[in-house]
């Protein structure tokens, strides 16, 4: 009996030795941030892999500009890129890199979490506060503070297949698709691609909240809103008739018209797949990811073409998204100034001078090397149309595919450009992923009580916590 | 003439002496010790610790009494999850808990050809969760592509949605674990079985008994300890199942394979929730130890039986 008890005492002690030591505040990176020559080592995320070699070749020559321009900073490679399952464990144990890339959608749960530094006072220094697009500085801003810099934006729209547009006759004399210009036109337009081929017409991902985003944008085009904020309190008002009708339109695709994917439970990815193989005619994404149907499944450049978001009665609707740079918490004012020097370097600068020209060439090489489709896709994050300007004429010359078949999408004259719902936009996407799958898998589901389900689950679960 | 000082030392030394003699032991165990401190109480405790807890940069930042718990039970997807939980039990030993006591039982007597069967059997067991996963994937997607809608078309029947149709969901997640796991269980019968006294089945024979009434009364009394072993390791395995349907369905549809584990690792990853993700494993873990300590008992009843 004695030496169980003695048993027990000591291991008590050592848990509790154990759960204390646990509690202490952890040591952070803070004493790595010079070199033993007195240089500002800045650590940079998504380094590119060894195997990468186009992209490291860009990255070294990157190095060797810093190296020249700002000898006191010491780059250190990180090949950490941004995942959502690595994230966490990389940011508690005070490893993130000092500077690293993340999406606008991610950037509220990484502010809430507290992983992202106050950059406010040196974006100022550098003036990039009154230079960065007030529509995508919001998306970085929490309290008027500052606490990432955009580096690049885009816009979603509709990707169509042109090998399948063309197969189901759906081109004009120059072989441009017919873009559609509505839903219903886009509906039309699946229904003669899925009688003509025999493949789907439409794609719509339900996973990893990609579902709820891309439903976002599909239903404000039929006049749905999703939160509003009243005397302070947010409210959730999607379970409206407007979002009821864009539903039903989801399920009609499926149910009345099949013409949707076969696989409804699966995440954005398996679009790539399916329309890089010309398995699908139509899905939401983004200009720029083109580059990944033609890098896994070497989609030939001629088969891709995009154009803005399509309307509703509502009108047309397309969302904002992009990559953000994010300063880790535990970087020191020196370390942030570091990391804006580099991301200056890299080309992420309001100011065009001829440096700024050069580092676009470099990546515009690069993409031309790794075969990637080239086109001016993005979306300007600076307040300045000269940026757009120079860029456009920098990029002209290394453009390798018909600028027809994508310059619809980047014309924003017809559309409206909305950010993410204001109130726990991944929450939301969730939930939505879950009503989505719903229609999409049971046959009698009644969209009504399903969007009341969301709403009220959403309402209770996340508003009503922070009302 | 009494010496005092004598009959004090006396039992100073007797414990002094026996200290002495278990140092070796107290050696030998600390390892052990060490090791069970560091990687299983530590963190266990931890984890009750800061679920009480807000947690910044996962380090306790201030003391939140049952707020985590409130968060948890409060949370519609923690029933829905919990439900599915005990589906995936009820249906792991529907499914998974007999066929192989069965095929055991079918190989311990058989005659021919036992090695290349037992070797069959094991072969799923050593293929990687994920990769066994995916090949289920593949047999069941829903279009004319899925390797199990091909054999419908081929006689005539239309597709069939598999995973996708949420009252079939958990059921087929269960098959295709069993598929992987069975050839363990197998393995681990069979042995049993080889230590039976084969005197009680000549025995029987002689009485008279056929292959049923031997099983009912030799066989099964002899694997009942490890029936019930097994039974309480599969709830206890099954119940913190995440992998396959994490691969598999996500969870869907409509969250209707969404395991406990899997909504928790969501919580903690996805959603950067960890406190309501450490509350939630607490309770899991109270489950568990409430199966653990019948599982004692009935064991203990079995024994003096």
């Amino acid at each position: 009996m004695k030496k169980r008890t003695l048993l027990a005492v000591v291991s008590l002690l050592s848990v509790a030795a154990l759960t204390f030591g646990g509690c202490m505040p952890q040591k952070t990176n803070q004493a790595t941030d010079v070199t033993k020559d007195g240089k500002i080592r800045v650590s940079v995320g998504n380094w590119p892999p060894d195997n990468d070699t186009a992209r490291i070749e860009t990255f070294n020559k990157y190095i060797e500009k810093m190296n020249e321009k700002y000898p006191e900073i010491e780059i250190v490679k990180d090949t950490w890129s941004y995942d959502v399952s690595t994230f966490l464990p990389k940011a508690a144990s005070g490893s993130l890199p000092i500077v690293f890339q993340t999406y606008f959608t991610e950037c509220n749960k990484i502010i809430d979490a507290k992983y992202a530094k106050d950059i406010t006072k040196q974006v100022q220094e550098w003036g990039y506060d009154k230079k960065i697009n007030p529509q995508l500085l919001k998306l970085v801003q929490r309290d008027e503070k500052i606490y990432g810099i955009p580096s690049s934006a885009y816009v979603l729209g509709l990707a169509c297949n042109v090998a399948l547009y063309k197969e189901a006759g759906l081109v004009d004399s120059e072989g441009i698709p017919l873009f559609p210009e509505t839903y219903d036109e886009m509906l039309q337009n699946a229904i003669t691609i899925k009688e003509k081929t025999g493949k789907a017409g439409f794609f719509l991902p339900t996973t990893n909240n990609m579902g709820g985003w891309q439903f976002v944008a599909i239903a404000r085009g039929f006049g749905a809103e999703f939160v509003e904020q009243k005397d302070g309190k947010w409210k959730a008002i999607f379970n409206s008739p407007e979002c009821a009708e864009a539903l039903q339109f989801i399920k009609d695709l499926k149910w009345k018209y099949n013409v949707l994917q076969d696989d409804v439970l699966c995440s954005v990815d398996e679009f790539y797949k399916l329309y890089g193989n010309n398995q699908v005619a139509m899905g939401i994404m983004q200009g720029a990811l083109h580059s990944l149907p033609v890098r896994l499944y070497n989609m030939k450049h001629e088969n891709a073409s995009m154009t803005s978001m399509v309307g509703g009665k509502a009108g047309r609707y397309a969302l904002l998204g992009g990559t953000v740079n994010i300063i880790s918490p535990n970087a020191t004012d020196a370390q942030v100034d570091g990391a804006i020097k580099w991301l200056e370097i890299t080309g992420v600068t309001p100011e065009v001078t001829e440096q700024t020209e050069e580092s676009w060439k470099i990546k515009f090489e690069e993409q031309k090397a790794s075969n990637r489709i080239i086109y001016d896709f993005d979306f300007n994050i600076w307040d300045n149309e000269d940026w757009k300007t120079r860029r456009r004429e920098v990029i002209k010359p290394y453009v390798n595919v018909n600028e027809k078949l994508f310059d619809r999408y980047t014309d924003y004259s017809s559309i409206e450009l909305r950010s993410e719902p204001e109130a726990n936009a991944q929450d939301l996407y969730a939930i939505l992923d879950s009503a989505l799958q719903t229609v999409l898998t049971e046959k009698d589901a009644d969209v009504e009580k399903v969007l009341a389900q969301a709403a009220e689950n959403f309402q209770k679960n996340y508003l009503d916590k922070i009302n | 003439m009494l010496n005092i000082s004598k009959i004090k030392k006396a039992p100073v030394r007797k414990v002094f002496n026996k200290i002495l003699n278990e140092v070796s032991m107290w050696i030998l165990l600390l390892p052990a010790v060490l090791a069970l401190i560091i990687v299983m109480w530590g963190p266990i405790t931890q984890v009750i610790g800061f679920s009480f807890c807000k947690l910044q940069n996962y380090v306790p930042v201030e003391w939140v009494g049952f707020k985590n718990y409130k968060d948890v039970f409060t949370d519609p997807l923690f029933f829905v999850t919990l439900k599915n939980s005990f589906l995936y039990v009820f249906w792991s030993l529907v499914i998974g808990f007999i066929p192989p006591v069965i095929l055991a039982v079918m190989l311990n007597e058989m005659m021919h050809f036992k090695t290349g069967f037992r070797l069959l059997l094991y072969i799923p067991v050593i293929a990687p969760s994920v990769a066994a996963a995916l090949i289920w994937y593949f047999m069941f997607l829903p279009s004319s592509s899925g390797v199990l809608n091909m054999f419908l078309n081929f006689f005539g029947a239309s597709n069939f949605a598999w995973l996708q149709n949420s009252a079939f969901t958990i059921p087929l997640i269960i098959v295709t674990m069993t598929w992987k796991g069975t050839g363990s269980s197998v393995i681990i019968y069979l042995a049993s079985l080889q230590s039976v006294n084969q005197d009680l089945y000549e025995m029987t024979a002689i009485e008279g008994a056929g292959v049923t009434r031997r099983f009912w009364h030799v066989t099964l009394p002899h694997l009942k300890t490890l029936l019930l072993l097994n039974l309480i390791r599969q709830i206890i395995n099954i119940f913190q199942i995440m992998q396959q349907p994490m691969i598999l369905t996500d969870g869907g549809p409509n969250n209707a394979s969404l395991s406990i584990n899997l909504h928790s690792y969501l919580l903690a990853f996805r959603d950067f929730q960890p406190e309501k993700s450490l509350a939630l494993n607490v309770v899991v873990f109270i489950i568990l130890m409430i199966v653990t300590a019948f599982y004692f008992i009935v064991q203990r009843k079995l024994e003096n039986d």
